[in-house]
């Protein structure tokens, strides 16, 4: 163990702005589970009805569903909360942070100096910030990803890890751990493929690396490898993972261009990551991860399902990130045939996959077990953490 | 500790979304949303200087801002804003418990 002060545990918010973050992640719980299932109801019980009268069928996809429910009073009020909620979790996380922001500061600094674990940070001031980024506040999170106040922040970092605690806070499913991805994944190809024992990961878009840290515990003998354009978050993210003895190599390097050698790595990864990339950027990601991944290795990414592979109201339901969430390319990316983008980049259909992973931390072990063995991963539905959807290809 | 250095941003970059058809109600929306929450930490408030007063008899501000609830405390305070928004909240709720009625 080291000594370094942990940038991940060391904000200390007062009275009221502890209870104002416990406000909004009951809100948001409130939301997405009471008043979504209220929602659901009044859709299938009015909405679905008087659609099918006036047009002989059920709304083809989430489009139909969407126009549908617009003007509806509960749709307006249940976005108006969830809208509302979102904006408040980073809200509620800010006055703590900019009052601690020097120490934090110091910390990530005694971090990178110290360096216990020897993982590694290299940022790179030229790395081009994609414009959906710079233009637009992604998860209405004010600074987004890569907003710099002053030399060596981490703030942007900080209220990400902090807001992400509030966010999730409320939902019974992922109460229990940061990286509940990660976990997921790495514990899957554990008893999935027990052979496959990669020794260079890479985690892409991986923010302050809650997500990264996961797999370094899975497999301590590999090498892991985080890259994100967001220089905050990756400053953060080491002093996190340096306080906690994880050795990481953080880079800022954008996913479409990473400057990895060829056949680099054994396994690539990435969560909730690419519904925020346009569909031209993917393809270049895509055909990157090709060019670096070494034969015989895996791509495997988590991400939001198919709307291929989802009913219409649950198209509607999800894609409502698109449209108020500051997430442009979320339903564009959701309408791709994945089978035929991968292939259209290079990776050959028979070595593809899709796997529904149980998250980890909150299935029975029996359970876990028993659907990365058994085979049987696409019964469940992505919600709130219960199952996490994951694509991608042996190469 | 009050070397505040950065004032971070409270707007989203980006439009803001509107989901009535008069923007005002948006606003309202907004207000009341942000009252409510405020509404929910006085409560706090008061629950943590009822609860030291039973304990300690006298307390200072200082300790008011170090009070950290027990587990079991915080799941009692979980469960009575999560019935306290259910209330402020219950006309998001009445459409679909009609329609489950009926």
């Amino acid at each position: 163990m080291s000594n370094i002060r942990n940038v991940g545990e060391m904000v200390e918010p007062n009275h009221d702005e502890y209870n104002r973050q416990r406000f909004v992640s009951i809100l948001r719980k409130k939301v997405l589970m009471d008043f979504a299932g209220d929602m659901k109801t009044i859709y299938q019980k009015k909405v679905e009805p008087n659609f099918e009268k006036k047009h002989g069928r059920k709304p083809k996809d989430g489009r139909e569903v969407r126009k549908a429910m617009l003007h509806e009073p509960v749709f307006e009020g249940w976005s108006s909360l969830r809208y509302n909620a979102q904006l408040m979790t980073w809200w509620s996380v800010q006055p703590a942070i900019e009052r601690d922001l020097s120490d934090l500061i110091q910390a990530a600094k005694d971090a990178k100096a110290a360096n216990p674990t020897g993982g590694s940070l290299e940022l790179n001031p030229d790395v081009d910030v994609p414009r959906e980024i710079t233009e637009l506040d992604v998860h209405l999170m004010p600074g987004c990803f890569h907003t710099e106040y002053t030399d060596d922040d981490v703030a942007q970092g900080a209220v990400y890890h902090y807001g992400t605690t509030v966010f999730s806070g409320g939902l019974p499913h992922r109460r229990i751990t940061k990286g509940g991805v990660a976990s997921s994944i790495a514990n899957y190809l554990k008893l999935a493929h027990p052979e496959f024992k990669p020794k260079r990961i890479l985690d892409m878009g991986c923010t302050a690396g809650a997500n990264t840290t996961p797999y370094k515990e899975v497999y301590p003998e590999a090498e892991v490898h985080g890259i994100d354009v967001g220089a905050p978050l990756l400053r953060f993210g080491h002093a996190r993972a340096e306080a906690e003895g994880a050795a990481l190599h953080f880079r800022q390097a954008n996913a479409t261009d990473t400057g990895y050698p060829d056949n680099h790595f054994d396994f690539i990864t990435s969560s909730f990551f690419f519904h925020e990339v346009s569909v031209p950027d993917t393809k270049k990601i895509f055909k990157e991860c090709l060019r670096i991944l070494k034969p015989g290795g895996l791509m495997l990414h988590m991400e939001l399902p198919p709307s291929a592979l989802t009913d219409p109201y649950y198209n509607f339901y999800l894609d409502w990130d698109a449209f108020y969430n500051n997430e442009p390319h979320y339903e564009k990316f959701r309408g791709l045939d994945f089978p035929e983008a991968l292939a259209e980049c290079g990776f050959e259909k028979d070595k593809q996959l899709m796997v529904r992973i149980p998250n980890f931390a909150s299935t029975p072990p029996d359970e876990f077990k028993a659907v990365a063995t058994g085979g049987d991963t696409m019964r469940r539905d992505h919600g709130n953490g219960a199952v996490w959807f994951t694509f991608g290809s042996w190469k | 500790m009050s070397d505040k250095t950065v004032n971070l941003p409270l707007r989203a970059k980006g439009k803001r979304a509107t989901f009535y058809k008069d923007p005002a109600v948006d606003q309202l929306f907004a207000i009341v949303t942000m009252l409510t929450q405020e509404l929910s930490v006085a409560f706090d408030r008061i629950e943590t200087v009822e609860r030291m007063l039973d304990k300690n008899g006298v307390i200072s501000r200082a300790d008011i801002e170090a009070y950290k609830p027990g587990e079991q405390e915080e799941s009692e305070r979980t469960q009575r804003r999560d019935e306290y928004i259910g209330r402020v909240f219950n006309i998001l709720h009445q459409e679909a418990a009609s329609l489950r009625d009926s």
